[in-house]
C-alpha cells in the first residue's frame, strides 16, 4: 500500500516538473505566470527526492528510536498503569462522596465534584495519548507515504499539510514514547504523596461496631485492629471501644473498609479474643437507614464472657449451661468432657475473694500480675475436672473505677491512615492537584512541545520559501 | 493503477504540449526579435521568449535524465545503516 501511494507521489512529482517546463515554454511575457515555471521544476525534483527518500526516512526513524532506546511496550504499560491508578482514586473519591455525604453532615459533593472532574480530564487525556500512540505506532510509514503524496501535488496545494503529516509521524514516533521519562523527570523533585494507592482499593464506609461476649454483653475498652487478609502486619485501623463496647466510626477521618474483606483482632486485657464473623465482608453488613448506606457490625466473642470488666475465657469443649450474676458474684454451671482450664483476667483494684466449685473452695493453679497498654491486671488460671461444675466467683469491687481499664493506646483512624494525613480534605486536594499536574498538565505540555517540534520539522520539509532554479524569466 | 495511469496520461499530454509551445515560443521570440519595429522593449521581450523556450527545451530533454539521476543518487545514499551502538 505504501509503495502504491509512493508511485502516485512519484508520478505527481514528474507531472509537477513538466507543468513547470510547460509554463516556462509559454509564449506569454507575463512574469506572474512565468515565475511558476522554475518554481515547479524545482518542486518536481525535490518531490522526487522525497519519494526516493522514503526508505531513508523510515530507516532513520527506526535508527534514532533504537539509539535513544524507545520502547513502545513500556510507554503503553506506563499509561495503562497510570490510568488504573487514576480510576482507583476516582472510585475511592466517588464512594467517599456518596457514603460520607449521607452519613456525616457537612460533607457534600461540593468538595469532591470538582476533584472528580479533574481526575476525569486526566484519564481522558491519558486515554487520548494511548490512542495517538497506537495510531502513530501502527501507521507511521503510511502517514509518511501519504504526507509525501500530499506534498507532491502540483502547485503546492497541499504541501503544508503533507509536510506536517510527515513531521507528525516522525516526531511522534520518536518523541511520544519518551513521555514517561519526561514526566518522571519533571515530577521527581516535587513532593510525592506518602499514600500507597493500593490501599485505596479497600474504599471507605461509615458505621458502628458492637463488641459482644458470648452472652451478648458488651466488651468495654477493647482494642480492635483491622488488618488486610493477605498482610496481617499492615494495620488499616485501630479503634478502642467505649464503656458500652461500641466503636463509632462516623467521623470523616475514621470510617471502615468498604469494598474488600478484612480481618479483625479484638484484644482485651492482653488476650486476643476470637470473634465471629472474621474475616468480614463489609457488603454483608450494610444497613439502610433513610436510604443511607451504613455499616452495623456485631462482633461476637466465641469463648469469652466479660462480667464487670473481668474477662473469663473458656477452653474449647467447655459447655456453659447457666450463668447468673449480681453485683459481686458470678455463678456458672459448666460441663466438661475432660480436664479444662478457665482463664480470668481481673483489672487492678478488683479483688478475687473466693472461688467455689460445687460448694468447695478452690484456688487457682496460677496467678500472675501483668500489664496491657498501661492497664495492670491479674491473670488467674483455674483448673476444672471432667463433669458438671457449679462454679461461684466472688469479687470485691470496692476501690474499682472503670476508667483505669481503658488501654493507653492511640487510635489509628481508618481514612487518615490510608490517606496518610490527619487533615483529610487538605490531603485529598493536594493529592489530586499533584495527580492533575502529573497526568494532565505535564503530558499536555509535552504534547505542545511535540507540536512545536513538528511545526519546525514541517517547515524544514516543506520549505518556508519557494526555491527557484537560476533561470531568468521575463 | 488507474490513478497512476491517469497522471501518466496527463504528463504525456503536458510533455507534448510543452514541446509544441517551445517551438511556438521560439518562433514568436525570433519573430519579435527580427521584426522591423524600432521598439527596444518588444525586441527585448522577443529575446526573453527565445531564452525561456531554449531553457524549457533543455529541461524537457533532461526530464528523464533528471529523475533517473535523482533515483540513482538517493537510492545509493539510502543504503542500510550500520547497527546502532548498544549500551
Amino acid at each position: 500500500m505504501d509503495y502504491y501511494i509512493l508511485t502516485i507521489a512519484f508520478y505527481l512529482s514528474v507531472l509537477t516538473y513538466y507543468i513547470g517546463v510547460l509554463i516556462l515554454a509559454l509564449p506569454i511575457p507575463w512574469y506572474g505566470i512565468k515565475k511558476w515555471g522554475p518554481i515547479l521544476i524545482v518542486d518536481g525534483i525535490k518531490s522526487a527526492i522525497l519519494v526516493f527518500s522514503f526508505n531513508i526516512i523510515i530507516l532513520s526513524v527506526a535508527y534514532i528510536s533504537e539509539v535513544i532506546g524507545i520502547n513502545w511496550y513500556n510507554f503503553n504499560a506506563w499509561i495503562v498503569g497510570k490510568i488504573s491508578e487514576l480510576v482507583l482514586l476516582y472510585t475511592f473519591l466517588f464512594s467517599l462522596q456518596t457514603v460520607a455525604s449521607k452519613v456525616i453532615s457537612g460533607i457534600t459533593g461540593i468538595f469532591t465534584s470538582p476533584l472528580l472532574s479533574l481526575i476525569t480530564y486526566s484519564i481522558i487525556l491519558l486515554e487520548t495519548f494511548l490512542i495517538v500512540g497506537a495510531v502513530v505506532y501502527s501507521y507511521c510509514s503510511k502517514f509518511i507515504a501519504i504526507g509525501i503524496l500530499l506534498h507532491n501535488i502540483p502547485f503546492r496545494i497541499s504541501r503544508a499539510a503533507g509536510s506536517t503529516l510527515i513531521a507528525f509521524a516522525i516526531i511522534y514516533f520518536i518523541g511520544l514514547p519518551l513521555l514517561p521519562t519526561f514526566i518522571e523527570t519533571i515530577t521527581t523533585p516535587t513532593i510525592t504523596p506518602k499514600i500507597d494507592l493500593n490501599t485505596l482499593k479497600t474504599g471507605v464506609a461509615y458505621g458502628t461496631i458492637y463488641l459482644k461476649d458470648i452472652i451478648g454483653k458488651p466488651i468495654p475498652y477493647a482494642i480492635l485492629k483491622i488488618t488486610m487478609p493477605n498482610d496481617k502486619s499492615k494495620i488499616l485501623a485501630l479503634y478502642i471501644s467505649n464503656s458500652e463496647g461500641i466503636i463509632n466510626a462516623l467521623s470523616l477521618e475514621r470510617g471502615l473498609p468498604a469494598d474488600e474483606e478484612y480481618l479483625v483482632e479484638v484484644e482485651y486485657l492482653g488476650r486476643i479474643i476470637p470473634v465471629t464473623p472474621n474475616p468480614i465482608n463489609p457488603k454483608q453488613h450494610y444497613k439502610h437507614q433513610n436510604e443511607t448506606p451504613y455499616i452495623k457490625l456485631v462482633l461476637k466473642a466465641i469463648d469469652t464472657i466479660v462480667y464487670r470488666y473481668i474477662s473469663f475465657s473458656f477452653e474449647e469443649g467447655t459447655i456453659i449451661n447457666y450463668i447468673k450474676t449480681n453485683a459481686t458474684l458470678m455463678k456458672l454451671i459448666i460441663k466438661c468432657n475432660n480436664k479444662k482450664y478457665i482463664e480470668l483476667r481481673i483489672p487492678d483494684e478488683i479483688e478475687l475473694v473466693k472461688i467455689y466449685d460445687n460448694n468447695t473452695e478452690i484456688v487457682p493453679i496460677r496467678k500472675e500480675i501483668l500489664e496491657w497498654y498501661g492497664v495492670t491486671y491479674t491473670y488467674y488460671k483455674v483448673e476444672v475436672e471432667e463433669g458438671v461444675h457449679n462454679l461461684e466467683f466472688h469479687f470485691n469491687f470496692n476501690n474499682f473505677t472503670p476508667d483505669k481499664v481503658k488501654p493507653n493506646a492511640s487510635e489509628v483512624p481508618y481514612l487518615s491512615n490510608i490517606i496518610g494525613e490527619d487533615n483529610i480534605i487538605e490531603a485529598i486536594h493536594r493529592l489530586i492537584a499533584l495527580f492533575f499536574f502529573t497526568y494532565f498538565i505535564a503530558p499536555l505540555s509535552y504534547f505542545f512541545i511535540l507540536i512545536s517540534v513538528t511545526y519546525g520539522l514541517a517547515s524544514f520539509i516543506g520549505g518556508r520559501r519557494a526555491m527557484r532554479i537560476p533561470v531568468r524569466v521575463i | 493503477m488507474e490513478i497512476v495511469d491517469f497522471i501518466r496520461d496527463i504528463t504525456i499530454k503536458v510533455i507534448a504540449i510543452a514541446w509544441m509551445l517551445f517551438f511556438l515560443t521560439w518562433v514568436i521570440g525570433w519573430a519579435l526579435r527580427g521584426s522591423p519595429i524600432p521598439f527596444l522593449r518588444v525586441k527585448r521581450a522577443g529575446q526573453g521568449l527565445i531564452e525561456d523556450s531554449i531553457w524549457a527545451a533543455f529541461w524537457l530533454a533532461m526530464g528523464s535524465t533528471v529523475f533517473g539521476l535523482v533515483a540513482y543518487i538517493v537510492s545509493t545514499v539510502g543504503l542500510p545503516f550500520p547497527a546502532p551502538p548498544t549500551p
